[in-house]
């Protein structure tokens, strides 16, 4: 029953390929941008949260679904070029909707540590920097690691919809496969079995580390 | 060492020098109309083959569907079937290579007006609203038959399109994005006709199996690959090869702004006619074969 995997393993391969270098991409990216974001409008006064939370909350309210057709489509046209390869558009729509989602994971672990620890820093003769970076960081990092884990997951499976504009990822693999052989439940659930072992490792390292530090996060 | 960085520096420059040169004289000889191989339009003709000859390749979207476009199953970029067949055609003619676009069922209209390919050869059925915003450039025709469980009576019960004309409360599914609503709709008036999401297969096969669905469209070329995989399914009409139903001409799709292009890859089309034929026929046999096998 099971053939169908043997015998496009190459297809499948392939697309398990471009998923995992996709997300790896795309987890550098949205957690590297979302980060300074979530800092800038936490640290940055009113004007910088305000201005900052425009694009967010835009991001966070359009379809995933309707960001990578519109980045697809009308990016070309934004920058003169009449094609943006479909990888490179994917990358750029799941960054831009994850890293919105990771600056909110950010701002609300910054935010999470009592500001009376601030005030304690800087009584004891810290500087605001060495407040941030010795006292709130630490801290905040470590109650970032759960949602920031879970925003991974749910990256990972959202990047099956870059199939819709062709990024020969494992879902759209699969879909080939389903085309060529006619096997629409057998292919589904090896699809099921992939997806199921990447997010768990993924989700799994995450929980791991995070048992490991939970403690010095506590406040 | 002053004469080292001396004798660096004017390698540099002579490098520089070069690549500038190199650069002039490929953007020279790519602007040369006189290079052009014989029978293709003259410079500003046609946008689409000037800058195909600019680039060196002709950019085709691929979506693999059997028996028009199939892919090898080891997952490389190795295409076969009658539309390869004339896309390798049209890059002869123009003396250039092919670069391959992966494009998906969404995709695959939209680049084609957008300019991101210069042609779709993943088969595209000439539909009306098709036609009204591309060109297509006709190597092939497709024809429907509809697929049932013949452990199903009510499917079991027909044989012949009449039949099904007279059954009542035949439930048909389709996949969203198909041609095939249309034509279900005026031709079987009796029966409930639905558009279900795709999975990536060519019909709604999961739609039969789990018993939502009587029956289902597809290409009449599937008959094959389906009865291979599928040894409890069955056609109506009961032999797929003589179906006559919703016959509809089978293209490359091209920009609706460049006649002289479309027109260049007609002309081609016409001359293989009978060897991109052949190549179908042929793709058809051997699956044939290797089921029999």
């Amino acid at each position: 029953m099971f053939d169908v995997f043997f015998d496009y393993r190459g297809l499948f391969i392939e697309g398990l390929l471009v998923t995992l270098q996709l997300n790896a991409i795309v987890v550098v990216l949205s957690v590297a941008g979302g980060a300074l974001i979530g800092v800038a409008r936490h640290y940055g006064g009113k004007i910088v949260r305000v201005v900052l939370g425009i694009p967010v909350d835009i991001l966070r309210s359009i379809p995933l679904l309707v960001v990578l057709i519109w980045v697809f489509f009308a990016s070309p046209m934004v920058f003169g070029t009449r094609y943006i390869d479909p990888f490179v558009a994917a990358v750029i729509g799941l960054s831009l909707t994850q890293g919105a989602y990771i600056s909110e994971i950010v701002r609300g672990g910054l935010a999470s540590v009592r500001s009376t620890q601030t005030r304690a820093g800087l009584a004891l003769g810290m500087t605001r920097t060495q407040v941030v970076t010795r006292v709130v960081a630490p801290q905040a990092l470590i109650r970032m690691l759960p949602p920031i884990g879970s925003q991974v997951a749910i990256g990972i499976k959202d990047s099956t919809l870059a199939s819709v504009i062709a990024v020969p990822e494992l879902f759209r693999q699969s879909q080939i496969v389903i085309g060529d052989s006619m096997q629409p439940f057998v292919v589904l659930t090896t699809l099921m079995v992939f997806y199921f072992v990447l997010v768990m490792i993924v989700v799994r390292l995450i929980d791991m580390l995070y048992t490991r530090v939970a403690a010095r996060g506590a406040s | 060492m002053r004469a080292f960085h001396n004798a660096s520096k004017a390698a540099l420059v002579v490098a520089a020098a070069a690549l500038v040169l190199t650069g002039c004289a490929t953007d020279a000889g790519g602007g040369d109309s006189s290079e052009r191989p014989d029978g293709v339009p003259a410079a500003g003709e046609s946008r689409h083959i000037d800058e195909i000859l600019e680039r060196g390749t002709i950019r085709v979207g691929v979506l693999a569907e059997f028996p028009w476009l199939v892919l090898d199953k080891e997952g490389t970029d190795n295409y076969r079937g009658p539309s390869w067949t004339l896309a390798n055609h049209y890059a002869d003619a123009l003396g250039v290579e092919l670069e391959v676009v992966p494009v998906s069922n969404d995709t695959k209209v939209p680049l084609v007006q957008q300019g991101g390919v210069d042609i779709t050869i993943g088969p595209l059925n000439e539909t009306d609203e098709r036609r009204k915003v591309i060109d297509f450039v006709t190597y092939s025709q497709s024809s429907a038959c509809l697929y049932g469980l013949k452990t199903n009576p009510r499917v079991a019960a027909v044989e012949t399109v009449a039949d099904l004309e007279a059954a009542s409360e035949m439930n048909i599914a389709y996949y969203v994005g198909q041609p095939f609503g249309p034509w279900l709709a005026e031709d079987f008036p009796n029966a409930e006709i639905r558009s279900v999401q795709g999975s990536g297969s060519d019909a709604p096969i999961e739609e039969l199996l789990s018993g939502r669905a009587d029956l289902v469209p597809a290409d009449a070329a599937k008959a094959p690959k389906l009865a291979g995989e599928y040894g409890d399914i069955v056609s109506v009409p009961r032999n797929c090869a003589e179906s006559n139903l919703m016959p509809t001409p089978v293209g490359h799709g091209v920009s609706k702004d460049d006649p002289v292009f479309r027109d260049f890859l007609t002309a081609i089309a016409e001359e293989h006619a009978d060897e991109v034929r052949q190549v179908e026929l042929d793709l058809v046999a051997e699956f044939m074969s290797a089921l029999d096998s």
